[in-house]
């Protein structure tokens, strides 16, 4: 299976719990979905909680595929105001 | 207007942001840091944000408070950075004909913004820092 690269960057508690960011390595045409697992599997509190995922600065569906060299954000739960 | 951003706001700014010939009535929320929280002492608080995600959000939830509720305008702004106690965190404002809708705006636009705007703080106390979490039900 052709594989390719997504970095994943972390924000707030994430960031301190998983580190800055990651390069993940995902089968090509994966999903929005299929890199949320493959995150919970590595880091299991991301199965607790709701977090938020930004792809290149727009919240993705979970059915979007995604492309060599997308930029991901994932946010915890909100905490503002 | 809906801004995040390190710099203060000003509530005049704000205020005349909202100011129409048709208002009744402009409410304001403003939240401010915490000196203390369950008694202990809060130095410092860092507020976090990805700025452009959420501007886009609270554009999207000023749209929607527009449309269900009857008011005329409403301006959000979120501070970022490093704060002191009493500074100013966030202000939330409404315009309407009555006051009534400016207000039920105003409450609802912080109760989204608290669970839909990536923005977290955390905390310096004497002891340490921690995040303010959902679900730790201080407020």
């Amino acid at each position: 299976m052709v594989e390719m690269k997504v970095e994943v960057k972390y924000y707030a508690w994430y960031r301190e719990d998983f580190g800055p960011s990651e390069i993940i390595d995902i089968g090509e045409d994966s999903t929005v979905r299929q890199l949320v697992e493959k995150l919970k599997d590595r880091h299991p509190i991301l199965d607790e909680e709701q977090f938020m995922i930004v792809v290149n600065g727009r919240i993705d569906e979970l059915n979007a595929r995604l492309n060599e060299g997308d930029r991901i954000a994932i946010f915890p739960p909100a905490g503002g105001g | 207007m809906i801004r995040v951003e390190e710099e203060d706001f000003s509530l005049d700014e704000v205020v005349s942001s909202l100011r129409r010939m048709e208002a009744g009535a402009i409410v304001v929320f403003l939240g401010i840091v915490k000196g203390f929280r369950e008694g202990e002492e809060i130095k410092e608080m860092l507020v976090e944000a990805h700025k452009d995600v959420a501007e886009e959000e609270l554009r999207k939830l000023r749209d929607e408070a527009l449309r269900k509720f009857d008011v005329m305008n409403a301006t959000i702004i979120h501070r970022v950075g490093r704060l002191k106690p009493s500074d100013n965190i966030v202000v939330v404002a409404a315009s309407a004909r009555n006051r009534g809708d400016a207000f039920k705006a105003c409450s609802w636009l912080i109760d989204e913004l608290k669970v839909r705007v990536p923005i977290w703080k955390k905390e310096f106390t004497p002891a340490g820092s921690r995040w303010v979490r959902e679900g730790d039900r201080f407020e």
